[in-house]
């Protein structure tokens, strides 16, 4: 009996830890106890990202033109803060295409513009960059949506307002791992500064082609601000709802 | 019983209860948009919906499904044909641009083509934006000189030895480039 209840403790220990374990928030990634992608750019984000296996054949996400400022940005000091969408379509989120708002040093022009752009990474890393518009910072909501192309399934069409933008060509995958959408920036001081954008919802488009909504609100908040208030130091990320998330930097 | 031992069985309840618990969750998923609800997107109108068959269908077939939300596409310069007679911009010039993009020395090593866009897709197999017209004509130019790719929030910017653009010769402007491109490897 004794040896029997070691052995049943000794399993419940291995079995806690390794529960535990994916309990806990770790390196970004997809699936259970996975967080949204983060580690290098200062982000306040909220995500899907295949906690149960799912896969993504869509994104959708709809949030104003707010004002987004980066002091000092220029060609040596490439600076920018964005509010934007990013769809991941490999499992170790080295690839993607992600489309939005910026602010800050916008190569394309030379110059330092509110952009409202389309972009993607192939296998290779290599990053390309699309101008879609150069609109104003007026409050004004605006629906964006990465949706796998219905003739190449490896190919991903990317859309504004219900108006196609741009295909994806580059990805090499038929599949979507996660999707994340929220506030990215260079950096958290007084040089950048956005808005309080709301997106809602954040939807992603199932195995049965239907636009569901995030029923999780996983997120990631880089250098966080208490509640909902907004700071110089600090970046604001918070769920408004289960897919609502609001973005902003003080 | 010790409490070692008390303490393990207690964990390994807790720790089934919770497999337990994350099997239930793996059942569901978010509701489906209707179309009706205070958060459901909201679409164009004359549809019901995000799922709304026939939105779908047009967005499957048409690049355009919202024109209400046209004009700002078109409020580009290279959005529209280039005037018969208008200047474009000299081969030094779309190079110095590009150059001062980067930010890198003018003496930096560049190469250029002078193409139209619809060449430049066929050529180079460049994915532009929708709202481009393709009549119009694009300096292709790569630098050779090392550039970060922006990264993002979970992957850090890569260093490349090129970076490759295209100049839309009317406006002056970069409308598509590639962080880690070489289009060209001399001009031609």
């Amino acid at each position: 009996m004794r040896t029997v209840l070691r052995s049943i403790a000794l399993l419940g220990a291995v079995l806690a830890l390794v529960v535990g374990e994916l309990a806990l928030p770790s390196a970004a990634g997809v699936g259970a106890g996975q967080t949204c992608a983060h580690g290098f750019h200062p982000s306040a984000t909220a995500c899907v990202n295949g906690r149960n296996g799912e896969r993504y054949y869509g994104g959708f996400d709809d949030f104003r033109n707010v004002a987004l400022t980066a002091t000092g940005a220029s060609s040596t000091n490439g600076i920018h803060i964005n509010q934007e969408m990013w769809f991941y379509t490999h499992a170790d989120e080295s690839q993607w295409v992600e489309t939005g708002l910026r602010q800050g040093y916008w190569p394309p022009c030379a110059c330092v513009r509110y952009t409202r752009f389309w972009a993607d990474f192939d296998a290779a890393g290599n990053e390309y960059r699309h101008t879609v518009s150069y609109p104003t910072a007026d409050g004004s909501d605006h629906q964006y949506e990465v949706l796998r192309n219905s003739s190449n399934h490896n190919y991903w069409d990317v859309y504004v307002d219900y108006n196609r933008v741009g295909t994806s060509t580059n990805q090499g995958s038929s599949t979507g791992y996660e999707v994340q959408h929220g506030l990215e920036t260079t950096e958290v001081d007084g040089n950048v500064h956005s808005g309080l954008a709301n997106h809602s919802p954040l939807e992603y488009m199932n195995g049965a082609g239907a636009f569901v909504h995030d029923p999780y609100g996983a997120s990631w908040v880089d250098s966080r601000c208490s509640g909902t208030t907004t700071g110089t130091n600090c970046l604001t990320g918070y769920g408004n709802g289960s897919d609502v998330w609001e973005a902003a930097k003080g | 019983m010790t409490g070692y031992w008390k303490a393990g069985i207690v964990a390994a309840v807790l720790a089934l209860a919770g497999t337990v618990a994350g099997v239930a969750v793996a059942d569901s998923e978010g509701a489906v948009d209707t179309g009706s609800g205070p958060n459901d997107a909201p679409v164009p109108s004359g549809y019901t919906g995000i799922n709304d068959p026939s939105l779908q269908a047009c967005m499957a077939a048409h690049d355009v499904c919202n024109p209400q939300a046209g004009a700002e596409l078109q409020s580009v310069p290279w959005a529209t044909p280039l005037p018969q007679g208008a200047s474009v911009m000299t081969r030094a010039q779309a190079q110095q641009f590009v150059l001062k993009a980067l930010g890198v020395p003018s003496t930096t090593q560049v190469f250029s083509e002078f193409l139209s866009g619809a060449n430049v897709e066929q050529q180079f197999g460049i994915s532009r934006s929708t709202n481009v017209d393709e009549s119009r004509p694009v300096w292709v130019v790569t630098v050779v000189t090392p550039t970060y790719t922006d990264g993002g929030p979970g992957a850090p910017g890569q260093l490349k030895p090129f970076y490759s653009a295209l100049v839309d010769a009317g406006s002056g402007e970069i409308t598509d480039d590639c962080t880690g491109c070489d289009w060209l490897t001399s001009s031609r």
